[in-house]
This record gives structure tokens, C-alpha cells and sequence, in this order.
């Protein structure tokens, strides 16, 4: 059985079906709670009832086929190393710190941490090169968004 | 021949065709930055337009619209960020031959197609608005439901290794779509609490992170990603090899045209359709499909162009909009003290000639933009990955920001980046999530409206399905599920050998 759980195909099967049946019963209780006060054909949940129905078989076709591979893996994606996950990480935490920056010191100060910090994460050592794109291309996205296309940015 | 007369003036007037270039420059500009869309661009320029003559006005406008539309590509096949849902497919093929070095010849492909798409979709708009307006009446939202659905059933097959996964990807779409208020009855529907997902998820931030966040995402987790850069080369395409497709790309623009005419349906159904047509009838790509087969470039810019057209036709003949950009021309239309509609053609004749006219100057300028400039925006690979990844990063965000102004998108960008990841190294693919994402609040309205008129039939099933369009997508939709049960293809593949 834990050899089986490894298989991907039958944890994407078994997630399918967990997030169908939450789906399937919080749709569920609030159709039946409003369903006394509309027409259960104008209930909003009637529809995410149906999507949650319709994923019941798809997941029940990913589980049989990942039972059946139990023991091998089945079109596996090479995994990641570490350095990878460590520069994906930096990317999502580093915007997360842009979009929070950007509200609080304004867009071009924001941007050009930002640029700096990524371009720097990402191997280039030049810090002449690192400060021309980091300064330049904000002003030139600021010009184009803000003054050309009036879109206010932050 | 009486259109041709009254499109003369125009195709004459050195004011027309200059304005109708500028709309082309911009809607070059706007299509290929991620996260500018054309409906954007046409929104600005309501208020830009707002004094000009309403000739003036059209001619700006198709400009954008035309090249717009195809621009979208631009972005998808050079950065794998399609400008537009409309582009989605295009990705598919096109990202996969930049990243072989094939960029040129992916834009050359796209440039022509766009061309042929758009002219064959505006002439359908001249000949044919008056018979097809009559056929789209007849849609009920039982007809509208299914085309959606026949549109996910065929889209599950691009998540190329599992038809199942696929499937899980679009339903995943359309649970995400029904999130916000619900267009019934207006209560909050998934919401989780959040105030800001009241509004629903924005289509654009959701693009911009399934497929330029992830695409970051799937580049740096890559070992050789701060070496890599993707090397470009000025293709000779045979003219021969580039329109060997021609015949076929009728067909998709066929196909989109008739989409097109669909109020809702709109150009990602359309190349989608297509696409999935050219996976059925094209035995041998170029290449596997979804693995930079210039064949599917053909289908999804043929056919996302040729709705141009289509979509004119509800706008101009009934005052329903066919897609976005549409329902932002009938602002323009209004602003100019136009009213389309069934009289339309009769009394805005002028009018009438002059989008047409202004469509096909806009084909023009696609071709001449598109070849000349084609080459020249292929460079951006040649910058160093290390250097044009942050560039995308901030432009991601710019993007999902600039439609609505909120920080909140950004954050939904990225989350569906994060998504788009995972979907991508579990083998499901974001293609169908986008369709899913886009079709799903159609289907919910569309459907729940037919069960609702049903319901007050003597024979509610005979209301449902008891018409000859209604047979007819439900009998495609079921072909392409059962087509696609393993033990079915399993049987077709051992009766083809």
C-alpha cells in the first residue's frame, strides 16, 4: 500500500476525489440551505454540484490506472534539484517583498530592488550591468505604462 | 459590389489609412506586451476617440482589434505568455519552436495565418452578416452550454499524455471561475471569506500566472538556467512550406468565423476548435502536437483571426456582442451615436463599409508589421536569461496589475503561477484550466437558464434537447468523450495497424 501511495498518477487520483467530495458537500449543505428560500434550478451551488460529480470519474479513472502502475513510476517529471528549488523559492518570496514593497515605497523604488535582487539571484556578477537594467527598466516601463498608456501604477 | 463601392472612399483616404496604422502600431504594442490586452486598448480608446468622427473612430479601432488580436501571439510564442485567452493555443507549438531556435519561422506562420484568418473572417462579415445573424438566433442557452462543453471535452486532449488529466485541468478552470457573485442570483459563491474574490477571479492575472509566472518557475528550477540563452537564427521559409497549410487553414477559419458568430463563445473556443480539428485531421505534423508543430500555429492563428470578423457579425446585426472587444466597440458605437443592431445594415451603411474597410487596411498593416517587425522582436531571445527573466518577473506583475489597479491580483498571479508549476510536473497541462477558467461562467449562467426554461415545459426533456443544434453538439461532445476512453483508443489504434 505505501509502495503503491508513492505512485503519482494514484495521489493525483486520490487528490482529485478528496477535493471532489469537499467540494461535493460544502455545495451540498449550502444548496439544500438555500434551496428553501430559491428554486433548486436557481440554486448557485447546483452547478459546483455537477463539476464536483463530473470529477468523481476522473478520479476514479486516475486511481485505477495508478493502482495498476503501483511500483513503477509512470511519466515522472526529473526532479528538481536543490539549487532549483532554491532560486524557484527566491523568485516567490522576492515578488511576494515586491508586491509588499510596492505599496509602500511606490513602483520605481520597488522594481529596482527588485531587478537588482533577481538579476543578482540569477548569476550575473556585473554590478555595472546589474544597476543599468535594475534603474533603466523601470523608467522606461513607468514611461510607457503611466505616461504613454495612463495606467496608474503604483 | 455595392459593399465594394462604399468601402472606396475609404480605402482612398490617406486620413483613414494613416489612422488606421496608428491603431495597428499600438495594437502591435499592446498584443505583445503581457498583460495589455486589446479590450484595454480599446477601452482607452473610447475616451481618446470620444471627439473624432465616427469614421475616424472606426478605422483607429480596427486597426487595434485586427492587429491586436494577432500581436497575442507575439508574446506566446516568444515568452510563452499569450497576450489574449485567444493565444493560449498558440503557445502549445509556438513556445516549444522558439526554444528550439525556430522563433522566425513560428512568427512568420503566425503573421501569415492571422492574415488569411482575419481577411476570410471579415469577408464572411460582408457576404454572410444577414444569414448567419439568423442561425446564432437560434442558439438557446442549452446550445450555448454544450458548445462550451464540446469545447473542454476537446481541450482535455491537450494536455497531451492524459486525456484524464486534462479533464481534471479544465474542471479545475471552471470551479475557479464560478468563484465570486453568482450572475443569478448575486450571492457570494467560494468566496472563502475574502472580500476581493467577490468580483470573481480576473481573467488576466490568472494568463499572465499560469503561464509567465509558472513558465519563471519551470526556467529557474532548470539547472542550466543562468547559461542558457535561446539563440535565434533568421529562417529562409520556402513559400511552398508556408502555405502548404493553406487548404487546410480555410477550414479553422471556417471554424472561427462561425465561433466568432456565437455571442460569448469568442476566440479561445474558436482556437481551441481548430486546434483540435488540426490534431484529427493532420496525420502527419511537422512535429508531435503541443511539441512545436507549426501546423497547430496554423490552426489557432487561422481561426482566433477568422473570429474577428464572426464576432462583428451579432454586434452589427443584433447589438450582442460576440467576445470582449466587441462589447467595448458597441461603447465606442454609442458614443458616436451609432446603434447597431437588426437595422443597422440598412441605415449605418457608411458606417458598416467603414469597418469593413478598416478591417481590411488593419489585415494589411498585420502582414507589413508582422513581416517587417517579426524578425526584429524575435531578438528579445537573444537577450541572457539571467537578464530577460526579471524583465518578464516585473512585467508579470505590471500586468496583473494594470487591469483592475489592485495588489491583490498580483498575489493571485501568483498563486496560479505556483499552480501553473504544479499542474505542468504533474503532466496536466494549463491549457484546459484557462479554457475551463474562461468558459465556466458561460456554462454555469447558460446552463442553469436552460434548466430553468425546461422546467416550465410540458416535456422538459424534449426542451432540452429536443432541437437538431442541441443533437448535434451533445452527440460531438459525447464522440469526443467516449473517443477518448482508454479502451476505445486502445481499440481504434489496434484497428488502424
Amino acid at each position: 500500500m505505501r509502495q503503491a501511495l508513492k505512485n503519482k498518477t494514484l495521489q493525483d487520483g486520490l487528490a482529485v476525489l478528496l477535493a471532489a467530495l469537499a467540494l461535493g458537500v460544502r455545495s451540498l449543505i449550502d444548496f439544500l440551505s438555500t434551496g428553501q428560500r430559491t428554486a433548486w434550478i436557481l440554486s448557485p451551488w447546483l452547478f459546483p454540484m455537477l463539476i464536483a460529480l463530473a470529477a468523481l470519474p476522473l478520479s476514479a479513472a486516475l486511481l485505477r490506472r495508478g493502482w495498476r502502475e503501483s511500483g513503477r513510476e509512470a511519466d515522472a517529471a526529473p526532479a528538481v534539484s536543490a539549487p532549483g528549488r532554491r532560486r524557484m523559492a527566491a523568485l516567490v518570496l522576492l515578488t511576494a517583498a515586491y508586491l509588499a514593497l510596492m505599496g509602500l515605497i511606490r513602483f520605481i523604488p520597488a522594481t529596482v530592488l527588485y531587478l537588482a535582487a533577481l538579476i543578482r539571484l540569477l548569476g550575473e556578477r556585473r554590478w555595472a550591468r546589474i544597476a543599468a537594467v535594475a534603474v533603466l527598466t523601470p523608467l522606461v516601463l513607468y514611461a510607457l505604462f503611466a505616461l504613454g498608456l495612463n495606467v496608474r501604477l503604483p | 459590389m455595392e459593399l465594394m463601392q462604399g468601402m472606396l472612399p475609404y480605402l482612398g483616404s490617406p486620413r483613414f489609412i494613416l489612422l488606421c496604422l496608428a491603431g495597428a502600431v499600438a495594437g502591435l504594442f499592446v498584443g505583445a506586451i503581457p498583460g495589455l490586452s486589446v479590450s484595454m486598448a480599446t477601452a482607452l480608446l473610447v475616451s481618446i476617440t470620444y471627439t473624432w468622427s465616427a469614421t475616424d473612430a472606426m478605422a483607429a479601432v480596427m486597426g487595434v482589434y485586427v492587429v491586436g488580436v494577432f500581436s497575442g501571439a507575439v508574446s506566446a510564442i516568444l515568452l510563452n505568455i499569450p497576450g489574449a485567452p485567444s493565444s493560449v493555443v498558440t503557445t502549445l507549438d509556438g513556445y516549444p519552436m522558439a526554444r528550439r531556435g525556430e522563433a522566425y519561422q513560428a512568427l512568420l506562420t503566425a503573421t501569415v495565418y492571422s492574415f488569411v484568418g482575419s481577411v476570410f473572417g471579415l469577408l464572411a462579415l460582408g457576404l454572410l452578416a444577414r444569414p448567419m445573424s439568423a442561425v446564432a438566433l437560434r442558439f438557446q442557452p442549452m446550445d450555448y452550454f454544450l458548445l462550451a462543453l464540446f469545447g473542454l471535452s476537446t481541450v482535455g486532449g491537450l494536455s497531451g499524455k492524459s486525456y484524464a488529466r486534462g479533464l481534471v485541468s479544465a474542471l479545475l478552470g471552471v470551479f475557479f471561475a464560478l468563484i465570486g457573485l453568482d450572475s443569478v442570483l448575486g450571492t457570494p459563491r467560494l468566496t472563502f471569506g475574502i472580500q476581493s474574490l467577490k468580483a470573481g477571479i480576473p481573467t488576466v492575472p490568472a494568463l499572465i500566472g499560469l503561464f509567465g509566472f509558472a513558465e519563471l518557475l519551470c526556467a529557474l528550477a532548470e539547472d542550466e538556467a543562468e547559461t542558457k540563452s535561446g539563440a535565434v537564427q533568421k529562417q529562409r521559409v520556402p513559400l511552398k512550406t508556408l502555405f502548404r497549410e493553406f487548404w487546410r487553414s480555410l477550414y479553422y477559419c471556417t471554424i472561427g468565423t462561425l465561433v466568432g458568430a456565437l455571442p460569448g463563445a469568442g476566440t479561445p473556443v474558436a482556437s481551441v476548435l481548430a486546434y483540435g480539428q488540426a490534431r484529427r485531421i493532420v496525420k502527419q505534423p511537422s512535429r508531435p502536437f503541443g511539441e512545436g508543430a507549426v501546423e497547430g500555429i496554423v490552426a489557432s492563428e487561422s481561426a482566433n483571426n477568422a473570429c474577428i470578423g464572426g464576432a462583428l457579425i451579432p454586434m452589427l446585426t443584433l447589438g450582442v456582442p460576440g467576445d470582449a472587444v466587441t462589447a467595448v466597440l458597441l461603447a465606442v458605437f454609442t458614443v458616436h451615436g451609432l446603434q447597431p443592431g437588426p437595422t443597422f445594415l440598412m441605415s449605418g451603411q457608411d458606417s458598416f463599409c467603414a469597418i469593413l474597410a478598416g478591417g481590411l487596411l488593419g489585415s494589411l498593416f498585420l502582414l507589413l508589421l508582422g513581416l517587417l517587425l517579426a524578425p526584429r522582436i524575435s531578438r528579445i531571445l537573444q537577450i541572457p536569461r539571467r537578464i530577460l527573466l526579471p524583465i518578464v518577473a516585473v512585467l508579470c506583475v505590471i500586468g496583473a496589475y494594470a487591469c483592475q489597479r489592485r495588489l491583490f491580483d498580483v498575489g493571485l498571479m501568483i498563486f496560479f503561477g505556483l499552480l501553473g508549476y504544479v499542474l505542468r510536473r504533474r503532466g496536466c497541462g494549463v491549457a484546459p484550466l484557462t479554457l475551463g477558467l474562461v468558459l465556466g461562467g458561460m456554462m454555469d449562467a447558460n446552463f442553469r437558464r436552460a434548466v430553468s426554461l425546461a422546467s416550465t415545459a410540458d416535456s422538459p426533456l424534449a426542451a432540452l434537447f429536443g432541437r437538431p443544434i442541441t443533437l448535434i453538439l451533445l452527440a460531438l461532445t459525447l464522440v469526443t468523450l467516449v473517443g477518448n476512453l482508454p479502451s476505445v483508443r486502445r481499440r481504434l489504434s489496434k484497428k488502424k495497424e
